[in-house]
């Protein structure tokens, strides 16, 4: 209990380092959902279409990569970026875009995955009216998305709940480095295991304030059942 | 005047499944032709395959492809977009207002076409299903049991379409009768 007192204090002292992490943690999340959105919402609804053996197997894929591992994201991205990795010469790692990158990668299988399911559940009716009115590719793709709306934006929900509480990619492809690429949950755990609870239970706090300003908002705007 | 649709020894179904075969079709403008038939006779199977939605399971069809300007077709219960009426007849007028416009009025619907559709009745749902497809251009139209829930206005504005858009073929499937149209039983070949 005095930890979170401790937490409430610190959070109302205004300390910047707290909300310049925060700021890092929300700048890497929503670039990351930006760029997964952009790849994801095509990559799920070209899947959904995809049809036989290669459409079953590309589907099997796409859900089984999101269940991966944050840390082995991490793992991987690192070879990858380190300076003997194939993209090494980029000079990435422990840099807000390589966690940009790692959260992008952990963001894409669960909007391209719930957007495949959000278009695969429309009615057959839907594309069939799509069809006969000759909609143009472009047309098809915009009113295929908003009938699949309310599934699509809770994987958008779901994606940056992923992304804004994971540890793993962050920490390794970060670094964790002070005033640079410090998120909440890196110095969540930074703080716990230098002993200073007080300051991670802040931390935790705000994270999860963050998470249900978004989830609230989000709900009250856009999934809300029609009265 | 030349044929818009033509089929010879047509046969439709779902899947290389056959479900029915049809007389032989020549339809030229300004025609209106209705498919009869009991329920489950294959009538909405007919009209999906003349409007190209399904491919034929044997026998020939030439006719326009399938969207504006060519054929399109009208479920019975029809599938609306979300969003309002006015959007919906949009996206088959291809954003072309004024044509959206005039499809609206000709079904009279402009007094509910700025409503959400989930605020709709299912006879206005229908009478703007009619006019987005109307405002695709369609050279032939084909509709799918159009009276289902229209009220006697919905009504009499379907019939004056069918009587003033003559440059049209429209084809229905139906257990009514429509003045001056041909009549096809399915079943009687």
């Amino acid at each position: 209990m005095s930890a979170f007192l401790d937490a409430l204090r610190l959070i109302l002292s205004g300390d910047p380092e707290v909300w310049q992490i925060t700021a890092v943690s929300l700048f890497v999340s929503l670039a990351a959902l930006t760029l997964a959105t952009i790849a994801g919402l095509p990559l799920g609804y070209a899947l959904a279409h995809a049809r036989g053996a290669a459409g079953r197997a590309a589907s099997a894929v796409i859900h089984t990569l999101t269940a991966l591992p944050t840390v082995v994201v991490g793992l991987l991205l690192y070879f990858v970026l380190s300076a003997s990795g194939p993209l090494g010469w980029m000079d990435l790692l422990y840099t807000r875009a390589a966690m940009i990158v790692g959260q992008t990668v952990l963001a894409l299988p669960i909007v391209a995955a719930l957007t495949l399911v959000a278009i695969q559940r429309l009615p057959a009716a839907a594309f069939e009216t799509a069809a006969t009115l000759g909609l143009g590719r472009g047309a098809r793709f915009a009113v295929m998305l908003r009938e699949g709306r309310t599934a699509i934006i809770s994987a958008l929900l779901l994606a940056f709940a992923r992304v804004f509480t994971e540890l793993g990619a962050a920490v390794m492809l970060g670094g964790n480095i002070r005033g640079e690429t410090r998120t909440l949950t890196t110095v969540i755990a930074l703080e716990h295991t230098k002993g200073d609870d007080a300051r991670a239970m802040a931390l935790g706090l705000i994270l999860v304030v963050i998470a249900l300003a978004v989830n609230t908002g989000v709900h009250s705007r856009w999934l809300r059942r029609p009265s | 005047m030349s044929a818009l649709l033509v089929t010879r020894a047509l046969v439709v179904g779902y899947d290389g499944v056959a479900v029915t075969p049809m007389q032989d079709l020549t339809v030229a403008p300004g025609d209106r032709i209705v498919i009869a038939g009991h329920n489950g006779s294959g009538k909405t199977t007919v009209l999906k395959t003349l409007a190209g939605l399904l491919p034929p399971v044997s026998g020939t069809l030439t006719g326009p492809a399938p969207g504006a300007s060519g054929a399109v077709y009208v479920h019975p219960t029809p599938f609306l977009f979300a969003g309002t009426g006015r959007h919906n007849v949009l996206l088959g007028a291809h954003g072309d207002r004024a044509e959206a416009d005039r499809a609206i009025a000709s079904l009279e619907a402009a007094s509910f076409s700025d409503a959400d559709i989930r605020m709709l009745s299912n006879g206005q749902r229908q009478r703007l299903a009619l006019a987005r497809a109307l405002a695709a251009r369609p050279r032939v139209l084909l509709v799918d049991e159009p009276e289902t829930g229209l009220d006697a206005a919905g009504l009499d504005a379907w019939t004056r379409v069918l009587a003033d858009r003559r440059d049209i073929a429209i084809i229905i499937a139906s257990h009514r009768d429509v003045p001056g149209a041909t009549r096809y039983t399915l079943g009687d070949r």
